[in-house]
Parts: C-alpha cells; sequence; structure tokens
C-alpha cells in the first residue's frame, strides 16, 4: 500500500467501513509510516474542528460581510406578513 | 386573540415577524456559503421561514428557535441541490488532478510529509483559527467543498448527501478524501507553517 492509497482509506473509512483485508493493509502501513500516522492525526482535528460548533459560530456571526439586501428582504417580509395573516384567517 | 399579551416568560413563543430582522442575515449567510447563488439564497430563506410560519404550532421549543429554524433551512437548502444537481458531473478536473499531483509522488509517497500540528490550544478561542478554516473550505474547488459542508459540517447522512448533489457513493468518497487533502493543505500552509524545521530537512 502506498501513501496515496492508504490516506484514500483512512478518509473512507471516517465515513463507512472499510473491507478487512484494506483495513489490515493500512495498519501495516501506518506502522511503517511515520507520515501517513501524522496524516491520521489531522483527519482527525479537522474532523473536529469541522464539527464545532465555533465554526458555525463564527460563520454566522460575521454576518455583517453577508447580508440581504433591501430588495430582498423587503420581499421576503411581504411574503411572511402574507402567510401570516392567511395563517391566522383559516384559524379563527 | 386568545393569547397572553407578550411579558419576559413568554419570550419563548414564537414572534415569526421579527424572525427576518433577528436571523434574516445569519439564515441568508449560511445559505449562501452553500448554494453560492444570491437569488437562490434568499429563495431558500423566504421558504424556509414561510414553512417556519405554517409549522410554528407544531414547534414543541424543545430546541431553540434558531436551531428549529436553521434546521427548516437546511432541508431548504438540499431541496435546492437537489433541484441544481441535473447531470452527474465529471469527477476528475484538472483543480483536484493538481492537489493529487502535488500531494504525492509518482510512487505514492507524500511529496511534503505531513506535519505534526501541535493542538491549537488557546488558538481555538481566536476568531482568526475559525476564518482560516472558513477560508480553506471556500478556497476548495465549489464542488468539494460542498460535499465537506454537507456531511462534515451539517453531518448530513451519506445517502442523502449523494441524493442532494446527484452522485454516487463512490464519488462521494472521492470527493471526501480530495477534500481533506486540500484542506489539510491549506491549512498547514496557513497555520501550522512557523518554525517548523523537521519539514525543510526532508530528504
Amino acid at each position: 500500500m502506498t501513501c496515496a492509497e492508504a490516506a484514500r482509506v483512512m478518509s473512507d473509512g471516517m465515513n463507512r467501513p472499510v473491507e478487512r483485508r484494506e483495513r489490515l493493509s493500512l495498519q501495516f502501513h501506518l506502522f511503517m509510516c511515520r507520515g501517513c500516522r501524522l496524516y491520521r492525526k489531522q483527519l482527525a482535528l479537522i474532523r473536529r474542528w469541522l464539527r464545532s460548533d465555533r465554526l458555525a459560530k463564527a460563520e454566522s456571526t460575521r454576518q455583517e460581510t453577508v447580508r440581504l439586501d433591501a430588495e430582498a428582504r423587503a420581499r421576503i417580509q411581504t411574503a411572511i406578513y402574507k402567510g401570516f395573516n392567511e395563517g391566522e384567517d383559516t384559524r379563527s | 386573540m386568545s393569547e397572553p399579551p407578550d411579558s419576559a416568560p413568554e419570550r419563548n413563543r414564537h414572534a415569526p415577524e421579527r424572525w427576518l430582522s433577528e436571523y434574516g442575515d445569519a439564515m441568508f449567510h449560511y445559505a449562501l456559503a452553500r448554494l453560492r447563488d444570491r437569488a437562490q439564497a434568499e429563495d431558500a430563506v423566504q421558504e424556509s421561514l414561510l414553512a417556519a410560519l405554517s409549522a410554528r404550532d407544531t414547534f414543541r421549543g424543545e430546541s431553540a428557535e434558531r436551531t428549529w429554524l436553521f434546521g427548516i433551512l437546511k432541508h431548504k437548502i438540499m431541496d435546492q441541490f437537489r433541484r441544481n444537481a441535473r447531470e452527474v458531473r465529471i469527477e476528475d478536473d484538472e483543480e483536484t488532478d493538481a492537489l493529487i499531483e502535488r500531494t504525492f509522488d509518482a510512487s505514492g509517497s507524500w511529496r511534503l510529509r505531513p506535519a505534526t500540528w501541535q493542538d491549537p490550544g488557546s488558538d481555538l478561542e481566536r476568531s482568526e483559527f475559525w476564518a482560516m478554516l472558513e477560508h480553506c473550505i471556500g478556497g476548495l474547488p465549489d464542488k468539494l467543498a460542498d460535499t465537506v459542508r454537507l456531511v462534515e459540517i451539517d453531518e448530513l447522512d451519506s445517502e442523502e448527501t449523494c441524493k442532494a448533489l446527484g452522485i454516487s457513493a463512490t464519488n462521494l468518497w472521492v470527493r471526501l478524501h480530495r477534500a481533506r487533502l486540500g484542506l489539510r493543505e491549506c491549512i498547514e500552509r496557513s497555520w501550522f507553517s512557523g518554525d517548523r524545521t523537521s519539514r525543510r530537512q526532508r530528504s
């Protein structure tokens, strides 16, 4: 198994079970290869960071860069009022 | 009107009229990061708010209002992805081929051995770290960025993701693999490339 293959199997293994033979080859490769052991650690860190609440928070607090423009906002507001009133009508 | 007047303990009661002002920009930002099309992102926000409006009686208040709205938004974004995925795209393109070639030599070994990433520790408190991560995700080829957002950030299951993107499971694994190689390259270059003498000594 080459490093390129090992990297692929490690990635696959994060989202699905991998075949026994691949798994064993990977274990052997990892035993021999420091680069791939380091990559394995990097993969785990990347997953942890991507799934962190803080990434989501960072994404949503930087809203000032991306905003609904006035026209879209007005259009959506109108749609909501309309939907709201229709809902109220059918309720009573 | 049977509901009591607004008061502090009643703050959890839905107030659809302030959804847009409170969450509109955040929802739009979230949708735009995924759909990369202003009009589609606006539509996703509008559809989500309308869906929330008609479903607000079923909301049990078990999750925060914000979480609930974003949950609806995720589904609307998936619907849009599904509409966009008209044909299965060819998976190999120059950009990702170049990434593989940059990373591994002809014999399949690392050209540059991955570095030891010291646990960033308190770096994680810095907004620069997360901005860097966002920048690295955004720097991936679009379809890789889409895939990584759906699977790793939004934690959608692979079947749903394949359906939304109109790709096979095999393509999904290939994309994730490439996305991870791309991310690690970018993160290493952007954050861990300071005094890394061990890397310069590579044979």
